[in-house]
């Protein structure tokens, strides 16, 4: 029976127009997609790597005129050589190992910044919003897009009416005639259709996956394992509820009305209802009021440089100012800028706070929506989850507060740095999460999922296994 | 004929519990995405008008300090909340609120709302014209798949057609009853969604926004007439009501949902943006400019001679630093000019794109219009920008010149201003770009929407025709 139900399915779907059109569409927006994945991402690696060479070929200018002064010590240096308020350290966050799979928040936050005591951290992040807006507002289209949104359209297309065109067209009497029970050939068509969508779909992910842009790593296959594993519990949902609505409801159209609600409501309205509540219960900080404090906090402590350099040295008593002729607005701006950075640190917490309480409300709202569940997980694995990049930001923030930490004393001294001291300084190195860690992350909300699909997938198999009469009428 | 058809249309309508849950639910979704979006840009425009306010007590509390210390200080221009934009915020969460107006530096507008959506934001965000454009199509397809589909399944299209019931008037009834059953409640909601939206944001003139609101109420209604008559030629090319129900079901993930995301795609491919860091780094040149160019610079001083009349530099009735300065701003212009344009042009060509994807995404034509006519697409971005620019010109040529001329008798910059000149300097008021003066750009757009429209109607009454020849023949 099993075979006589594929080799149709073979004959009605897949050598049909349906099945045809099917894979081709999935191969054509798969191939672009990961295409264009790719070539974004190539293009931004480019784009950092020249960004990272220019601003390292700067710092080695840097150091080798400290290098000639260190060695010879008796002679007089150009008083703007080698000064340790002109040490600038590119500070880059590298393309993740599966970014290619999701865009996510790279178009829209910064991943590279240069490290100089001449800005507080709070400035550290400015002039990176050159993008079209435009297409910004549109969004972009990769594989976790058609991960998220495609392939469950696609899986109710293909299988909304499986059995209730069969009962529509009283040819279900006369198969269950012959079979004597339909259960297992709702099934068996049900994973042949959805098996081949997924099938075809994780053939393009893998294929993707492999053809590494920067090499085949440990960090990407196990981010693709994730993303792949992801992307198959948010499909076994899909079949799950198909086949609940399948075994339960009668009339084609009333089962694919039904699905397609239901995908707007987890794909569209939950993410947007649910972004704009916890927008309104929890508001983000003003902005322009963080930057109207931070400004005032900077022209106050620009004001008090005089009473900053008298405590500073009053603190560290143990440094000599020297009569070097580098002008005041060097030891002034870093001490500006540390007396701002103290006074705007609220500032930046309570943006921390504020993101954190409206992550929480999504955490909890996720759950009403497997879409926002599966697409916080793809994101995550795939590196384009706004967790990253504020992740980078924060280190780019404590690497910069070092860095200002260590040259402080030397810069209101007007001294310069020595050598060892200089390579002490250690350059940016943004740490990714492992994807162990992700998987820990994620774990409860798709365990949720999964017991929702196995919950749905029993429902579905009782109704299915009921007595034959109630699977035609 | 018409008339008897759409009033049957429309009892019938009222009595289906498809239509009463789906319009309750539009309406809910509508009236819900008006508060909020209300609240939001309510709340959007105390804080910039706190802010104007902020800046505009630092900069007279700066102390006493030359007027180029003040120029770098500088201050900022911050984006006025469009009116509309409680109703379509457009590009408004994606671009730039704010421009620091500094000395040398054209700098680009900055804070994105968008950067504090979290992960969900990429996939909707809840505004009424996000509801009209994208989810009402849907509900639209949902009521009425079964419209000639059903009539056929049931019989009674061929009835009517041997009743002597031409297209014309079947057609006309259908979509008559359809766009009243629906007009009676989109058409009131979308109007009170518009009025209290237009209260939300800064003052207009009133008569520009009279305009703009009657653009919006006839783009959405020709657009929703539109995707009705589609639903209904659909309807009617189907065998049945599943395939009415498929098809339409498809039109709308592939035309509302998938093409705009994927001619965006297409347009940021074929036109990449410039590297932010390779920008930066031309916007560093541009400010260098005069100081990078050693022939201007030392052709300064015969200039500064011959403009004053002079033979010699100490004989100047200006101080020469301030002079200086302000030439170094004039000379820039134009390069920031060249950095910007270069970045202006990429961007058109990708909305050259996205302009084109509209005739088979004619939802993509609806966004241009409904942003454009809310004042929160990158036109009227684009205006706010130049407005900044035009002021930051003004005040540095005001700071330069109290430099030059206050300061003729101090030494290089030994000479200091304070809260007196501050408070000369005017803080930055956008006003508001009238529609009219900017209603030429949208031509395309309106009319790849007009022929929609037309081709809606044309192609409804085509299917409609085919229909009954059909079942008459079978």
């Amino acid at each position: 029976m099993k075979s006589t139900a594929l080799f149709l399915e073979c004959r009605t779907f897949l050598f049909a127009a349906p099945g045809i059109a099917l894979i081709v569409s999935l191969l054509i927006l798969g191939g672009y997609a990961a295409y264009s994945g790719k070539s974004q991402l190539t293009r931004l690696a480019q784009a950092q790597a020249d960004y990272a060479q220019t601003r390292n070929a700067a710092l080695d200018a840097w150091r080798d005129e400290l290098v000639e002064i260190e060695s010879a010590p008796g002679a007089a240096a150009p008083a703007y050589a080698a000064r340790p308020m002109n040490i600038r350290k590119p500070a880059v966050a590298p393309v993740a190992p599966l970014g290619d799979f999701a865009i996510g928040a790279s178009d829209l936050l910064p991943a590279q910044t240069e490290l100089s005591a001449w800005v507080n951290p709070a400035d550290l992040f400015n002039e990176y919003e050159f993008a079209n807006p435009t297409l910004l507002s549109i969004g972009r289209f990769d594989l976790s897009t058609m991960v998220v949104l495609l392939l469950p359209l696609l899986m109710i297309a293909a299988s909304f009416d499986i059995w209730s065109a069969e009962r529509e067209s009283t040819r279900a009497r006369l198969i269950a005639a012959q079979a004597g029970a339909v259960k297992s050939l709702i099934w068996s068509r049900l994973l042949f259709r959805n098996g081949l969508i997924w099938g075809v779909f994780a053939l393009v992910a893998l294929a993707a996956g492999l053809a590494a842009p920067a090499g085949l790593s440990s960090a990407r296959l196990a981010n693709l394992a994730g993303w792949i594993g992801a992307s198959w519990i948010y499909g076994a949902f899909w079949f799950a509820l198909i086949a609940f609505a399948v075994a339960y409801l009668r009339r084609s159209e009333i089962i694919a009305a039904t699905l397609f609600a239901l995908w707007a409501g987890f794909v569209f309205l939950t993410p947007a209802i649910g972004g704009a509540v916890s927008e309104a219960l929890y508001p983000p900080p003003s902005r322009l009021a963080a930057l109207s404090a931070m400004r005032d906090a900077k022209s106050e402590a620009g004001k008090a440089t005089a009473e900053l350099t008298k405590g500073f040295l009053a603190d560290h008593p143990e440094m000599t100012v020297s009569d070097d002729d580098v002008p005041f607005y060097y030891a002034g701006t870093w001490l500006a800028n540390r007396e701002a950075a103290t006074r705007t640190a609220p500032i930046l917490r309570a943006f921390e706070q504020s993101r954190q309480r409206r992550q929480e409300t999504i955490n909890l709202l996720q759950y009403l929506s497997p879409t926002v569940i599966v697409n916080r997980a793809l994101l995550s694995f795939s590196g384009g989850d706004v967790d990253r990049y504020r992740a980078y930001q924060a280190e780019a923030r404590a690497a910069l507060a070092d860095l200002s930490q260590r040259i402080g004393p030397a810069v209101v001294a007007k001294q310069r740095l020595s050598l060892a001291a200089y390579d002490a300084i250690a350059p940016f190195s943004f740490t990714e999460t492992a994807a162990s860690d992700k998987v820990r992350r994620l774990a409860a909300p798709l365990s949720f999922l999964l017991t929702l699909t196995l919950a749905l997938g029993w429902g579905a198999r009782r109704r299915l296994g009921a007595p034959l009469e109630k699977m035609l009428l | 004929m018409i008339s008897a058809i759409a009033r049957k249309e429309l009892k019938i309508y009222w009595r289906s519990g498809v239509f009463l849950a789906v319009t309750a639910a539009l309406t809910v979704l509508i009236l819900m995405s008006v508060i909020l979006s209300v609240q939001r840009v309510s709340a959007f425009e105390r804080e910039r008008m706190s802010a104007v306010a902020a800046d505009r007590t630092v900069w007279n509390e700066q102390g006493v300090k030359n007027p180029h210390g003040a120029a770098h200080f500088a201050r900022y221009a911050f984006r006025p909340t469009p009116t509309l934009a409680a109703f379509d915020p457009g590009v408004a969460d994606y671009a730039g609120m704010a421009i620091w107006m500094e000395a040398h530096y054209q700098n680009p507008a900055v804070f994105r709302r968008a950067e504090e959506q979290g992960d969900t934001g990429w996939i909707a965000s809840l505004s009424p014209a996000w509801i009209l454009q994208t989810m009402t199509p849907l509900f639209i397809f949902l009521v009425l798949f079964g419209a000639i589909a059903g009539e056929r399944e049931s019989g009674t299209l061929r009835q009517n057609a041997a009743l002597g019931v031409g297209p014309r008037a079947f057609a006309g009834g259908k979509l008559g009853g359809a766009a009243l059953s629906l007009g009676i409640v989109v058409a009131p909601v979308l109007a009170g969604a518009l009025l209290v939206a237009a209260g939300a944001g800064g003052a207009v003139s009133l008569e520009d926004n009279a305009l703009r609101i009657t653009g919006l109420m006839l783009v959405y209604g020709a657009f929703l007439l539109a995707v009705g008559a589609i639903a209904i030629g659909v309807s009617a090319l189907c065998r049945d009501r599943r395939s009415a129900l498929i098809a339409l079901v498809s039109i709308w993930a592939v035309s509302f949902v998938f093409a705009p995301r994927l001619a965006g795609d297409m347009a940021a491919s074929a036109h990449p943006e410039p590297d932010a860091g390779a920008l930066t780094a031309a916007l560093q040149t541009a400010a260098r400019g005069l100081g990078a160019d050693a022939a201007a610079m030392a052709a300064l001083p015969a200039d500064a001679m011959a403009e004053y009349g002079v033979e010699r530099l100490e004989d100047l009735p200006i101080n020469f630093l301030g002079y200086r300065l302000q030439r170094a701003e004039e000379y820039a212009y134009d390069l920031f000019a060249r950095v910007y344009g270069q970045l202006g042009a990429v961007h058109d060509a990708q909305e050259r794109i996205l302009r084109a994807a509209s005739v088979i995404a004619p939802v993509m034509a609806v966004k241009r219009l409904s942003s454009g006519l809310a004042g929160v697409d990158r036109r009227h971005q684009q205006a706010f920008i130049d407005g900044a620019e035009a002021h930051r010109r003004g005040i540095m040529a005001q700071l330069n010149g109290d430099f030059m001329i206050n300061g003729a008798d101090a030494v290089g910059a030994a000479y200091t201003a304070d809260e007196k000149l501050w408070r000369q300097i005017e803080d930055f008021d956008h006003g508001s770009l009238s529609f009219r003066a900017v209603a030429g750009s949208y031509l395309s757009s309106a009319l790849v929407l007009l022929a929609y429209l037309l081709g809606s109607i044309v192609f409804v009454r085509w299917a409609v025709a085919r229909a009954q020849k059909r079942v008459i023949q079978s």
